[in-house]
Protein backbone atom coordinates (compact mmCIF):
# COMPACT_ATOMS: atom_id res chain seq x y z
CA UNK A 1 0.00 0.00 0.00
CA UNK A 2 1.65 3.78 -1.07
CA UNK A 3 1.40 5.79 1.81
CA UNK A 4 0.87 9.53 1.98
CA UNK A 5 3.84 11.50 1.80
CA UNK A 6 4.01 14.36 4.18
CA UNK A 7 7.55 15.59 4.07
CA UNK A 8 9.45 16.24 1.11
CA UNK A 9 12.50 17.87 0.50
CA UNK A 10 14.55 17.30 -3.00
CA UNK A 11 18.16 18.36 -3.37
CA UNK A 12 18.33 20.83 -0.40
CA UNK A 13 21.62 22.83 0.28
CA UNK A 14 21.70 25.44 2.91
CA UNK A 15 24.97 27.39 3.79
CA UNK A 16 25.72 30.07 6.32
CA UNK A 17 28.50 32.63 7.25
CA UNK A 18 30.23 31.67 10.28
CA UNK A 19 32.86 33.39 11.92
CA UNK A 20 33.64 34.95 8.38
CA UNK A 21 33.56 31.32 7.13
CA UNK A 22 31.16 29.63 4.71
CA UNK A 23 29.72 26.82 6.43
CA UNK A 24 27.67 24.34 3.95
CA UNK A 25 24.84 22.66 7.05
CA UNK A 26 23.32 20.50 4.00
CA UNK A 27 24.44 19.68 0.86
CA UNK A 28 21.92 18.03 -1.45
CA UNK A 29 19.50 16.58 0.98
CA UNK A 30 16.61 14.61 0.01
CA UNK A 31 13.96 13.26 2.20
CA UNK A 32 10.25 11.79 1.93
CA UNK A 33 8.42 11.13 5.23
CA UNK A 34 5.17 9.71 5.47
CA UNK A 35 2.02 10.30 7.02
CA UNK A 36 1.84 8.85 10.64
CA UNK A 37 5.76 7.31 10.67
CA UNK A 38 8.57 8.06 13.53
CA UNK A 39 11.67 9.33 11.91
CA UNK A 40 14.67 9.63 13.94
CA UNK A 41 17.69 11.56 12.45
CA UNK A 42 21.05 10.69 14.11
CA UNK A 43 24.30 12.77 13.44
CA UNK A 44 26.89 14.41 15.42
CA UNK A 45 27.22 18.05 16.76
CA UNK A 46 27.38 20.42 13.89
CA UNK A 47 26.32 17.79 11.11
CA UNK A 48 23.11 20.49 9.86
CA UNK A 49 20.22 18.59 12.22
CA UNK A 50 18.87 21.48 13.60
CA UNK A 51 19.05 23.56 10.48
CA UNK A 52 17.36 20.59 8.63
CA UNK A 53 14.11 20.91 11.19
CA UNK A 54 14.42 24.51 10.65
CA UNK A 55 13.61 24.22 7.22
CA UNK A 56 10.93 21.50 7.27
CA UNK A 57 9.19 24.09 10.03
CA UNK A 58 9.74 27.40 7.77
CA UNK A 59 12.19 28.91 10.12
CA UNK A 60 14.91 29.13 7.70
CA UNK A 61 14.79 28.98 4.01
CA UNK A 62 17.11 27.02 1.70
CA UNK A 63 19.24 28.56 -0.27
CA UNK A 64 18.63 25.49 -3.47
CA UNK A 65 15.74 22.51 -3.84
CA UNK A 66 12.43 22.32 -2.78
CA UNK A 67 10.89 21.74 0.27
CA UNK A 68 6.91 20.84 0.33
CA UNK A 69 5.04 19.95 3.81
CA UNK A 70 1.78 18.91 3.58
CA UNK A 71 1.43 19.83 -0.57
CA UNK A 72 2.25 23.04 0.39
CA UNK A 73 5.99 24.29 -1.40
CA UNK A 74 7.58 26.67 1.61
CA UNK A 75 9.39 28.51 -1.29
CA UNK A 76 6.19 29.58 -2.64
CA UNK A 77 5.13 30.93 0.60
CA UNK A 78 5.52 34.31 2.57
CA UNK A 79 6.73 34.94 5.83
CA UNK A 80 2.20 35.07 6.61
CA UNK A 81 2.24 31.92 5.04
CA UNK A 82 4.74 30.05 7.28
CA UNK A 83 3.51 31.32 10.47
CA UNK A 84 0.14 30.20 9.46
CA UNK A 85 1.98 26.64 8.79
CA UNK A 86 3.91 26.63 12.05
CA UNK A 87 0.41 27.77 13.67
CA UNK A 88 -1.76 24.55 12.66
CA UNK A 89 0.36 22.08 10.27
CA UNK A 90 4.16 21.55 11.86
CA UNK A 91 4.86 22.01 15.09
CA UNK A 92 8.58 22.92 16.27
CA UNK A 93 10.03 22.10 19.83
CA UNK A 94 13.88 23.71 19.98
CA UNK A 95 16.03 22.09 22.18
CA UNK A 96 15.43 24.96 24.83
CA UNK A 97 12.23 24.31 24.62
CA UNK A 98 11.22 27.65 23.65
CA UNK A 99 8.65 27.87 26.58
CA UNK A 100 8.57 31.99 27.86
CA UNK A 101 9.49 32.28 31.07
CA UNK A 102 7.08 35.00 32.45
CA UNK A 103 3.80 32.95 31.41
CA UNK A 104 2.72 30.11 33.22
CA UNK A 105 2.57 26.23 31.85
CA UNK A 106 -1.29 27.22 31.16
CA UNK A 107 -0.63 30.08 29.10
CA UNK A 108 2.46 29.16 27.34
CA UNK A 109 0.36 26.39 26.33
CA UNK A 110 -2.75 28.37 25.27
CA UNK A 111 -0.34 30.86 23.05
CA UNK A 112 -0.69 28.62 19.93
CA UNK A 113 -4.57 28.99 20.36
CA UNK A 114 -4.74 32.37 21.17
CA UNK A 115 -2.49 33.37 18.42
CA UNK A 116 -5.10 30.88 16.01
CA UNK A 117 -7.77 32.99 16.92
CA UNK A 118 -9.54 30.09 19.28
CA UNK A 119 -12.41 31.17 21.49
CA UNK A 120 -12.03 31.80 25.41
CA UNK A 121 -14.10 28.63 26.13
CA UNK A 122 -12.93 26.37 23.22
CA UNK A 123 -9.15 27.48 24.41
CA UNK A 124 -9.50 26.95 28.03
CA UNK A 125 -11.26 23.33 27.29
CA UNK A 126 -8.35 22.10 24.73
CA UNK A 127 -5.59 23.48 27.33
CA UNK A 128 -6.85 21.59 30.41
CA UNK A 129 -7.43 17.96 28.16
CA UNK A 130 -4.01 18.91 27.37
CA UNK A 131 -2.24 19.79 30.35
CA UNK A 132 -4.47 16.33 31.59
CA UNK A 133 -2.82 14.50 28.52
CA UNK A 134 1.33 15.13 29.86
CA UNK A 135 0.09 14.73 33.18
CA UNK A 136 1.05 18.43 34.63
CA UNK A 137 -2.40 19.01 36.40
CA UNK A 138 -1.79 21.00 39.94
CA UNK A 139 0.94 22.38 37.31
CA UNK A 140 -1.18 24.85 35.82
CA UNK A 141 -0.29 28.08 37.17
CA UNK A 142 3.65 26.99 37.58
CA UNK A 143 6.21 29.34 35.42
CA UNK A 144 8.30 27.11 33.46
CA UNK A 145 11.79 28.16 35.25
CA UNK A 146 10.21 26.16 38.31
CA UNK A 147 9.68 22.68 36.53
CA UNK A 148 12.51 20.07 36.03
CA UNK A 149 13.80 19.50 32.39
CA UNK A 150 11.30 16.54 31.95
CA UNK A 151 8.88 18.80 32.96
CA UNK A 152 9.31 21.43 30.93
CA UNK A 153 9.68 19.09 27.77
CA UNK A 154 6.18 17.74 28.52
CA UNK A 155 4.80 21.20 28.55
CA UNK A 156 6.45 22.18 24.89
CA UNK A 157 5.23 18.97 23.39
CA UNK A 158 1.84 19.81 24.42
CA UNK A 159 1.98 23.63 23.58
CA UNK A 160 2.93 21.95 20.36
CA UNK A 161 0.19 19.82 20.13
CA UNK A 162 -2.36 22.52 20.97
CA UNK A 163 -3.71 23.07 17.12
CA UNK A 164 -3.62 19.14 16.26
CA UNK A 165 -0.35 19.65 13.58
CA UNK A 166 0.02 16.86 11.62
CA UNK A 167 3.90 16.93 11.73
CA UNK A 168 5.69 17.12 14.77
CA UNK A 169 9.17 18.21 14.78
CA UNK A 170 11.71 17.40 18.12
CA UNK A 171 15.59 19.11 18.03
CA UNK A 172 17.03 17.11 20.77
CA UNK A 173 14.21 16.56 23.00
CA UNK A 174 16.49 14.31 25.24
CA UNK A 175 19.52 16.50 25.50
CA UNK A 176 19.23 17.84 28.76
CA UNK A 177 17.26 14.61 30.61
CA UNK A 178 18.97 11.63 32.43
CA UNK A 179 18.16 8.46 30.73
CA UNK A 180 15.21 7.52 32.73
CA UNK A 181 13.25 10.51 32.26
CA UNK A 182 14.52 10.93 28.11
CA UNK A 183 12.76 7.32 28.10
CA UNK A 184 9.33 8.93 29.36
CA UNK A 185 9.51 11.30 26.66
CA UNK A 186 10.06 9.45 24.03
CA UNK A 187 7.14 7.45 25.23
CA UNK A 188 5.21 9.92 25.26
CA UNK A 189 6.23 10.70 21.50
CA UNK A 190 4.91 7.28 20.79
CA UNK A 191 1.90 7.86 22.70
CA UNK A 192 1.29 11.11 20.76
CA UNK A 193 1.95 9.44 17.45
CA UNK A 194 -0.68 6.49 18.02
CA UNK A 195 -3.50 8.91 19.91
CA UNK A 196 -3.23 11.84 17.49
CA UNK A 197 -1.82 9.74 14.20
CA UNK A 198 0.75 12.55 13.86
CA UNK A 199 4.21 12.28 12.43
CA UNK A 200 7.01 12.84 14.33
CA UNK A 201 10.81 13.61 13.10
CA UNK A 202 13.35 13.75 15.80
CA UNK A 203 16.74 14.64 15.78
CA UNK A 204 19.41 13.61 18.10
CA UNK A 205 22.94 13.41 18.97
CA UNK A 206 22.10 10.21 21.08
CA UNK A 207 22.04 6.81 19.01
CA UNK A 208 19.63 5.61 22.19
CA UNK A 209 16.74 7.65 21.02
CA UNK A 210 16.64 5.24 17.60
CA UNK A 211 15.08 2.26 19.28
CA UNK A 212 11.92 4.36 20.16
CA UNK A 213 11.29 5.17 16.05
CA UNK A 214 9.79 3.52 13.14
CA UNK A 215 12.94 4.60 11.06
CA UNK A 216 16.39 5.66 11.38
CA UNK A 217 18.52 8.40 8.93
CA UNK A 218 22.04 9.73 10.07
CA UNK A 219 22.84 12.75 8.98
CA UNK A 220 26.83 13.38 9.06
CA UNK A 221 28.45 16.65 6.72
CA UNK A 222 25.41 17.80 5.52
CA UNK A 223 24.46 14.70 3.83
CA UNK A 224 21.64 12.65 4.73
CA UNK A 225 21.60 8.65 4.45
CA UNK A 226 19.00 5.47 5.74
CA UNK A 227 19.96 2.99 8.01
CA UNK A 228 19.51 -0.42 7.40
CA UNK B 1 -7.12 38.19 21.14
CA UNK B 2 -5.67 41.94 20.76
CA UNK B 3 -6.48 42.38 24.88
CA UNK B 4 -4.46 38.65 25.09
CA UNK B 5 -1.68 39.56 23.50
CA UNK B 6 -1.32 42.78 25.07
CA UNK B 7 -1.80 41.00 28.01
CA UNK B 8 1.44 39.10 27.37
CA UNK B 9 3.26 42.50 26.78
CA UNK B 10 2.18 43.39 30.25
CA UNK B 11 3.79 40.69 31.69
CA UNK B 12 6.76 40.73 29.97
CA UNK B 13 7.28 44.39 31.39
CA UNK B 14 6.39 43.43 35.05
CA UNK B 15 9.43 41.63 34.97
CA UNK B 16 11.73 42.83 36.92
CA UNK B 17 9.53 45.91 37.60
CA UNK B 18 10.68 46.64 41.47
CA UNK B 19 14.30 46.58 40.49
CA UNK B 20 13.95 48.50 37.58
CA UNK B 21 11.81 51.37 39.79
CA UNK B 22 14.49 51.08 42.73
CA UNK B 23 17.22 51.77 39.85
CA UNK B 24 15.43 54.49 38.43
CA UNK B 25 14.10 56.57 42.24
CA UNK B 26 17.91 56.00 43.72
CA UNK B 27 19.70 57.99 41.48
CA UNK B 28 17.46 59.97 40.86
CA UNK B 29 16.88 61.34 44.90
CA UNK B 30 20.53 61.30 45.00
CA UNK B 31 21.27 63.47 41.79
CA UNK B 32 18.19 65.59 42.75
CA UNK B 33 18.91 66.05 46.18
CA UNK B 34 23.26 67.18 45.36
CA UNK B 35 22.17 69.13 41.84
CA UNK B 36 18.99 70.60 42.75
CA UNK B 37 19.02 73.76 40.86
CA UNK B 38 15.81 75.03 39.29
CA UNK B 39 16.98 75.39 35.44
CA UNK B 40 19.21 71.99 35.76
CA UNK B 41 16.39 69.84 36.16
CA UNK B 42 14.96 69.16 32.47
CA UNK B 43 17.95 68.66 31.08
CA UNK B 44 18.98 66.22 34.27
CA UNK B 45 15.89 64.59 33.50
CA UNK B 46 15.87 63.91 30.05
CA UNK B 47 19.54 62.49 30.32
CA UNK B 48 18.61 60.48 32.95
CA UNK B 49 15.27 59.57 31.39
CA UNK B 50 17.39 58.05 27.85
CA UNK B 51 19.82 56.48 30.15
CA UNK B 52 17.22 54.36 31.86
CA UNK B 53 15.36 53.74 28.91
CA UNK B 54 18.14 52.78 27.06
CA UNK B 55 19.80 50.30 29.84
CA UNK B 56 15.99 48.72 29.81
CA UNK B 57 16.46 47.76 26.71
CA UNK B 58 19.90 46.18 26.94
CA UNK B 59 18.33 44.29 30.14
CA UNK B 60 15.15 43.07 28.77
CA UNK B 61 17.34 41.81 25.36
CA UNK B 62 17.29 38.20 26.26
CA UNK B 63 13.44 38.12 27.52
CA UNK B 64 12.68 39.82 24.59
CA UNK B 65 14.98 37.39 22.54
CA UNK B 66 12.62 34.64 24.40
CA UNK B 67 9.62 36.29 23.97
CA UNK B 68 9.89 36.76 20.28
CA UNK B 69 11.10 33.03 19.54
CA UNK B 70 8.50 31.66 21.55
CA UNK B 71 5.67 34.01 19.21
CA UNK B 72 7.43 32.71 16.34
CA UNK B 73 7.05 29.21 16.63
CA UNK B 74 3.88 29.19 18.14
CA UNK B 75 2.86 30.71 14.70
CA UNK B 76 2.74 34.01 15.90
CA UNK B 77 2.48 36.73 11.93
CA UNK B 78 4.72 39.73 12.19
CA UNK B 79 1.66 42.11 12.94
CA UNK B 80 1.05 40.33 15.96
CA UNK B 81 4.79 40.05 16.95
CA UNK B 82 4.52 43.90 16.59
CA UNK B 83 1.73 44.43 18.91
CA UNK B 84 3.17 42.77 21.62
CA UNK B 85 6.80 44.74 21.49
CA UNK B 86 5.09 48.07 20.87
CA UNK B 87 2.77 47.33 23.90
CA UNK B 88 5.91 46.61 25.60
CA UNK B 89 7.93 50.17 24.63
CA UNK B 90 4.68 52.05 25.69
CA UNK B 91 4.56 50.39 29.31
CA UNK B 92 8.18 50.53 29.05
CA UNK B 93 8.02 54.30 28.40
CA UNK B 94 5.75 54.84 30.80
CA UNK B 95 6.58 54.00 33.81
CA UNK B 96 10.58 55.44 32.99
CA UNK B 97 8.51 59.01 32.18
CA UNK B 98 6.52 58.64 35.91
CA UNK B 99 8.20 59.36 38.24
CA UNK B 100 9.95 62.42 36.40
CA UNK B 101 7.39 63.55 35.52
CA UNK B 102 5.81 63.83 39.14
CA UNK B 103 8.80 65.37 40.44
CA UNK B 104 8.36 67.77 37.59
CA UNK B 105 4.80 68.90 38.15
CA UNK B 106 5.84 69.20 41.76
CA UNK B 107 8.31 72.11 41.14
CA UNK B 108 5.22 73.85 38.50
CA UNK B 109 7.20 72.21 35.44
CA UNK B 110 3.81 70.41 34.22
CA UNK B 111 4.99 70.93 30.41
CA UNK B 112 8.31 70.05 30.55
CA UNK B 113 6.66 67.14 32.48
CA UNK B 114 4.49 66.45 29.49
CA UNK B 115 7.28 66.98 26.73
CA UNK B 116 9.82 64.55 28.51
CA UNK B 117 7.04 61.84 28.63
CA UNK B 118 6.27 62.38 25.14
CA UNK B 119 10.13 62.08 24.47
CA UNK B 120 10.46 59.01 26.64
CA UNK B 121 7.58 57.34 24.65
CA UNK B 122 9.34 58.51 20.66
CA UNK B 123 12.49 57.44 21.90
CA UNK B 124 11.10 53.98 23.26
CA UNK B 125 9.41 53.74 19.47
CA UNK B 126 12.61 54.23 17.77
CA UNK B 127 14.49 51.64 19.87
CA UNK B 128 12.02 49.34 19.53
CA UNK B 129 11.63 49.60 15.97
CA UNK B 130 15.30 49.38 15.70
CA UNK B 131 14.70 46.07 17.48
CA UNK B 132 12.19 44.75 15.39
CA UNK B 133 13.69 45.56 12.08
CA UNK B 134 16.87 43.79 13.19
CA UNK B 135 15.51 40.84 14.29
CA UNK B 136 12.28 39.98 12.54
Amino acid sequence: MRRDIVVLLCDVWKSYRSRGEVVTALRGVNLRVARGEIVGIHGPSGAGKTTLLKIIAGLERPDRGEVIVEGYNLNQLNEDGLAMLRNTIVSFIPQEYGLIDELSVYENIELPLLLAGIGHEERRARVRELIEYIGLRGKEHVKPKYLSGGEKQRVAIARALANTPSILLADEPTANLDWENASKVMELFKQVNRDFKTTIIIVSHDPRILRFVDRRLILQDGVLREVS
Amino acid sequence: MFRKLMLIAIKLYIHGCSCRYAAIFVPLIIVHEILYVQGMLIPLYALLSLLFIVSAFYADNSLLHQVKEGLIICGARRSQLRVVMYTYAVLLSLMISFPQSVVLTYYGLSLYACILKLLILVIAFLLMEMYVRVNL
